[in-house]
């Protein structure tokens, strides 16, 4: 961590000079990830990809200020992620980032519209904030195509109208950043394609830079840039569109 | 916190069957030592007041418990009775006021307290309705009397008919409610007060019938000079009223008339023990204090109390070990979704927020419900001083 290195430029999401490390089994070298530097601009969109175990997921983590880096730079919506406590983290990420899991993971006992205003509902948004963001939900669910699944339950709903629902929570707080991590990995390959024009569209829509973790080489044309995490060491943020 | 409450409301709400089980069973286990200690409380401080209220109890030789909760509460029993005399010898001596009880008998099932005005001023009891039964024949009741059988001052109450078939007794007795006592919270409430002549009438002791000279002829089987045989067909009145109140009579040695037990209310603390050492000294009578004698009973009925407020204890630990299992394995099948709100950025240990908020609520919520089951239960639950 370098305060004395140049500001990173107007970025939704910048990594700079990351290195992280955990240990694996006993026995075995533990895993190390290092991001020279990457860096994502307003409403744009890159794919990761990489092989299992190549750090996808913890490059995902990283940026959404899960992990912590041991050195370098991470930082959303111009705040320094890698210099805030614990709980400052949690309120950022709650404010700035928005996810999307590979099974969804909405919380089968609220509805759908209780299910894409629970990051509002975690970092204790007062009324006024709710009921804005109610009238950002039903805006959401118009635009994803769920306005009459509003009152189901998760377990009411087909595995696409969950991905749905699971969109519209990422996108609900108005995030700098939208983070995937296999989104599609449940889907049929029409429905995962649908699902992905979809996260593009509402991602652009909103100014959000957009990074997702996928499998599927099929859909990587859709993409601003895609990056291969296994050569982020050497120069991941230079790469331009389909890098 | 609002939003994390607003999930932990949701995930009970959502699993309604579980979240209603586990209210059931903690309420359960709260109402019952709850309930438990507030009955023993009422109880404890009913009976021990009751007692201390009655300086000295004399009755005949005998069970020392059967006689203090018969004067006290009008508990049923057989008891040997004190001939009317003693009470005389006793009210010589000047040393108290002696209350004379007879409660042999009963009227619709509520007990027959024969006594003197002496008791009412003592016991505080004024007529809310009516007057006290100063006469022949007059009962005045307790107010639960009154409400449960509906009767008020000018309506009849009939005695319960002791021996019925045994044609020598005397028949059940029509008696007059002269009034009505309010409530007071005692066993008072429950009882049939009359003047201790009426108890000697329902024994058979006293009777009224036709003057001897206004006998039927018919009816006389022989006539001597100083009396006068009649048939067993001359009728014997079953109702005092003013007309042939002044026929009734007794037989026999009036100073043997019986009577159950004595209150006494001594001048000065001094009479009293000095009236209780001659009494227990003398031997043929006994002279008890209510509140040693109910500081006995408790004292062994607490007893039993402290094991079943162990047992309550037990049961509550029980309830809360199995509701922390419940609440344990639950937490591991939320696992995934406590991962979810992580990642997505609830406050550090949100898991444990949920799950100690639904507790709470669970926790609440019983403790509200067991709360208004045990001041009903002792709303409603029958007296059980009074019953005692």
């Amino acid at each position: 961590m370098s305060s004395d290195a140049a500001p990173l430029p107007q970025t939704c999401a910048a990594l700079r000079g990351v290195s992280f490390e955990y240990a694996r089994a006993a026995g075995t070298r533990p895993f190390r990830l290092e991001v020279e530097e990457l860096s994502l601009t307003p409403g744009e969109a890159a794919a990761v990809i990489g092989p299992s175990g190549s750090g996808k997921t913890t490059l995902v983590h990283l940026c959404a200020g899960i992990l912590v880096p041991e050195a370098g730079e991470v930082s959303v919506g111009g705040v320094r992620l890698d210099r805030l406590s614990d709980g400052e983290r949690r309120r950022e990420r709650a404010r700035q980032v928005g996810l999307v899991f590979q099974e969804f993971e909405l919380l089968d006992y609220l509805n759908a519209l209780e299910n894409i205003l629970v990051p509002l509902r975690i970092r204790g948004a007062d009324r006024g904030e709710l009921r804005s963001g109610r009238a950002r939900a039903t805006e959401l669910a118009d635009a994803v195509g769920i306005t009459d699944l509003l009152g189901r339950l998760p377990a009411q709903l087909s595995q696409g109208e969950r991905q749905r629902v699971a969109i519209a929570r990422a996108l609900v707080t108005d995030p700098a950043l939208v983070l995937c991590d296999e989104p599609t990995g449940n889907l049929d390959p029409e429905a995962a394609s649908h699902a992905v024009d979809l996260l593009l569209e509402q991602a652009r829509a909103r100014g959000a830079a957009l990074l997702m973790v996928t499998h599927d080489h099929g859909l990587l044309d859709r993409f601003d840039r895609v990056i291969d995490v296994t050569t982020l060491a050497a120069a991941a943020g230079s790469g331009g569109p389909n890098s | 916190m609002s939003g994390i409450l607003f999930l932990a409301w949701r995930h009970a709400a959502a699993h309604r069957a579980r979240t209603s089980l586990l209210i059931a069973c903690v309420a359960l286990a709260l109402w019952v030592p709850w309930t438990a200690g507030a009955l023993a409380g009422q109880y404890d401080q009913a009976l021990r007041s009751r007692a201390a209220e009655t300086p000295l109890i004399i009755g005949a030789p005998g069970n020392r418990y059967d006689l203090t909760l018969a004067a006290l509460y009008f508990r049923p029993s057989q008891l040997e009775t004190v001939p009317y005399q003693e009470l005389e010898r006793l009210q010589e001596g000047g040393r108290a006021t002696f209350v004379p009880l007879h409660m042999r008998f009963t009227a619709r099932g509520y007990p027959i307290v024969a006594t003197s005005v002496e008791y009412v001023e003592f016991r505080g009891l004024k007529p809310a309705a009516g007057r006290h039964a100063l006469r022949l024949g007059e009962v005045a009741l307790g107010a639960d009397v009154a409400a449960a059988l509906e009767l008020q001052t000018g309506d009849a109450l009939l005695s319960d008919p002791t021996e019925l078939y045994d044609i020598s007794r005397p028949p059940a007795l029509k008696m007059r409610v002269a009034g009505v006592y309010p409530p007071t919270g005692t066993p008072d409430d429950g009882a049939v007060f009359c003047d201790v002549r009426t108890a000697w009438v329902l024994e058979g002791i006293a009777h009224g019938h036709t003057p001897a000279e206004k006998i039927d002829e018919s009816l006389v089987l022989s006539r001597a000079d100083e009396s006068v045989s009649v048939s067993g067909a001359l009728m014997e009145y079953a109702e005092v009223t003013e007309e042939n109140e002044d026929s009734f009579h007794y037989h026999g040695d009036t100073a043997l008339l019986p009577l159950s037990a004595v209150l006494a209310i001594p001048v000065s603390r001094k009479d009293g023990t000095l009236l209780k050492s001659a009494v227990n000294a003398e031997g043929r009578f006994q002279a008890v204090t209510p509140t040693a004698v109910i500081g006995d009973l408790l004292g062994v009925v607490f007893r039993i109390k402290a094991f079943f407020d162990l047992v309550g204890v037990f049961l509550l630990g029980t309830t809360a070990l199995l509701v922390s299992l419940v609440f344990l394995l639950s937490s591991r099948l939320r696992g995934a979704e406590m991962r979810t709100l992580d990642r997505i950025g609830a406050p550090r240990r949100v898991g444990a927020s949920l799950i100690g908020i639904e507790a709470a609520l669970v926790l609440m919520i019983a403790g509200a419900l067991a709360g208004g089951a045990t001041a009903a239960t002792l709303r409603w639950l029958p007296d059980l001083v009074s019953t005692f």
